[in-house]
């Protein structure tokens, strides 16, 4: 039988390592939560106000960056969660000559870091006058989560078993009504990880909109936070309320979808 | 992938095996069916990948033989760039810093997870899913919120600092220091960052694993008197490679992306104490006209990442037979 000195020694390791882990969160929260120009640097005891998050909200750009973050995230998960899962079903259940090539492709494709492609994508997209836009956020994104889901989803396809598609195709529906209808359906639980996965990727993505819109009111929140600590860095509560705003989405998303985002790591590392 | 090959071959059987039965109702019609219909469905999502994923990597390939400013004629220099990974000061040291990146991102958070996954094991289940949660959350939050409030902490003076906390501790004088201004710490102190990034990823991997395992293994291994020891290195750590190879996969590729980090937390400073190589694809290819040599860098970390993925997953692989 284990030691009571044992459990107790564990414990208490891991307590520590609780505290280390949240006290930044922590530290932000309170942070946000003390007055505008209250005090002149960190402190934990102040009184409690709201009013840093009217001011990052208004004065400091957060509503215009939340939504042009929204208008990007939204776009790049629901396209490329169409585009990939057309894809995968035809790479797993279709398998027309070649289909191979794109599965291996869309491998290469999800590996490539964006630090090997951002220069080239912006030459790309300078000559057709999509730098600055937000098309230059949204296209490259896509084209990367395309690659993921492509593989992520052709994957779930293949478990399902062939008399599915057969059956349905033999009952008269067409592929792409047994597609939507009958095959999709069924791989809900990996289309939600895909999704989520997606959403945290291009929610927190620095150096695409970073490199590829200077133009202010086209900043995503990332670009906008970063932006703001340079102007705001003595600021303390703006600066702590808007970077509440901007992880608090994703945080919501996690607490909501613990579970995907446990499979989520695994399939961060598919290639295993 | 070998397994997908496999499975995908076994498919193939099946379905060749199934043929007959098909063709009786619309014999090489489906076929052609399932042919146009799996064209067209590809199409959009091969777009994408030939336009935005291949053709950029090839023009990648072809500016790193070249010396360019962006905007006049390109020069073919050859291997010039690729040259300079090791004879130019700056690239050299930020692929150092990148390697001592790789202990902080992978292989500490890989080492304490499975130390405090092994030891939650055996001790109690008390307030586990409280730590599963907490441990997890700075996978989630935004990189350049982590990166703010971390330059606060590790900020030479305040109360809320760490250097407040080792002044009350009485070791202010002795250890504290401008954590990230300081030319010797800056790296160390950016890897501290990256250990609370990471260390909840490998912690929840290695916890589900470890109860995948069960405690009819361990157990079995008590009786024939193996120690803590011996139960650590002969029944933990084999048992858990598949988690052990994924832990490590995400890590290194994380290491490598610590652009945001970096960025955000020390744009490479002091001097050049904290560049890695993402920041200097992005200050030699949008600040200093050197399209060249940033997609150098570019490809060099694109290698650097097949590399390691598939380094890794061999070393599990081999370790398995």
């Amino acid at each position: 039988m284990l030691s009571q000195a044992e459990r107790r020694l564990t414990f208490v390791a891991l307590g520590v390592a609780a505290i280390v882990t949240l006290y930044p969160l922590a530290l932000l929260v309170n942070t946000a939560l003390s007055p505008l120009h209250g005090t002149s640097g960190i402190t934990f005891r102040h009184p409690l106000s709201l009013e840093a998050f009217g001011y990052a909200w208004r004065e400091g750009n957060f509503s215009r960056y939340m939504l042009n973050t929204a208008i990007v995230t939204v776009t790049v998960v629901v396209v490329s969660a169409v585009l990939s899962i057309m894809a995968a079903y035809a790479v797993a259940v279709l398998k027309p000559p070649g289909a191979r090539l794109v599965l291996y492709v869309s491998i290469f494709g999800f590996m490539l870091p964006t630090e090997a492609l951002i220069v080239p994508w912006y030459y790309q997209l300078l000559p057709l006058n999509l730098v600055n836009t937000y098309w230059a956020m949204i296209l490259p994104q896509i084209a990367q989560s395309v690659a993921f889901g492509t593989f992520w989803l052709q994957i779930a396809f293949r478990a399902l078993p062939a008399s599915l598609s057969e059956s349905a195709v033999l009952d008269g529906a067409s592929r792409w009504t047994s597609l939507w209808r009958v095959m999709t359906p069924n791989i809900a639980p990996a289309i939600r990880t895909m999704v989520a996965l997606v959403f945290l990727w291009t929610w927190n993505s620095f150096m695409l909109p970073l490199v590829m819109v200077s133009n202010q009111s086209l900043y995503v929140v990332t670009v906008g936070l970063s932006n703001f600590q340079g102007s705001h860095f003595n600021n303390y509560s703006a600066l702590a309320a808007g970077s509440i705003l901007v992880a608090l989405p994703v945080v919501v998303v996690y607490f909501f979808s613990q579970r995907s985002f446990i499979s989520v790591l695994f399939a961060g590392s598919v290639v295993e | 992938m070998d397994d997908v090959v496999l499975t995908e071959r076994a498919r193939g059987v099946d379905r060749e095996r199934a043929q007959p039965r098909r063709s009786r109702f619309r014999p090489g019609a489906a076929r052609r069916a399932d042919i146009l219909w799996g064209y067209l469905l590809l199409l959009p999502a091969m777009a994408f990948l030939a336009v935005l994923l291949v053709e950029p990597f090839i023009k990648a390939l072809q500016y790193s033989l070249e010396s360019w400013d962006g905007i006049g004629p390109a020069r073919y220099v050859g291997f010039a760039n690729y040259k300079q990974l090791w004879t130019d000061p700056v690239e050299r040291d930020s692929l150092v810093h990148l390697a001592i990146l790789f202990c902080f991102y992978s292989l500490i958070p890989t080492a304490a997870g499975l130390a405090a996954a092994a030891a939650i094991r055996r001790g109690s289940r008390r307030g586990m899913s409280f730590f599963r949660v907490a441990f997890f959350l700075p996978q989630v939050i935004v990189t350049v919120v982590a990166a703010i409030v971390w330059t606060w902490i590790l900020a030479p003076s305040g109360p809320a600092t760490l250097n407040g906390l080792l002044h009350a501790l009485g070791l202010g004088p002795a250890v504290g220091r401008p954590w990230l201004g300081n030319f010797n710490t800056a790296i160390v102190a950016v890897g501290l960052i990256a250990v609370w990034l990471d260390f909840g990823l490998c912690f929840v991997l290695f916890l589900a694993g470890i109860q995948r395992i069960g405690p009819d293994l361990y157990d079995a291994a008590r009786m024939d008197g193996a120690g803590l020891f011996r139960e650590f290195t002969s029944l933990t750590v084999p048992l858990l490679r598949r988690e052990i190879g994924a832990a490590l996969t995400i890590s290194v590729v994380a290491a490598l992306q610590s652009f945001t980090l970096i960025y955000q937390a020390t744009d490479g400073g002091p001097g050049y104490a904290t560049m890695v190589p993402g920041l200097l694809v992005y200050r030699y290819g949008f600040q200093l006209g050197e399209v060249g040599a940033a997609s150098a860098l570019g490809i060099a970390m694109a290698v650097i990442i097949f590399g390691l993925t598939f380094g890794i997953r061999a070393l599990i692989e081999r370790k398995a037979t």
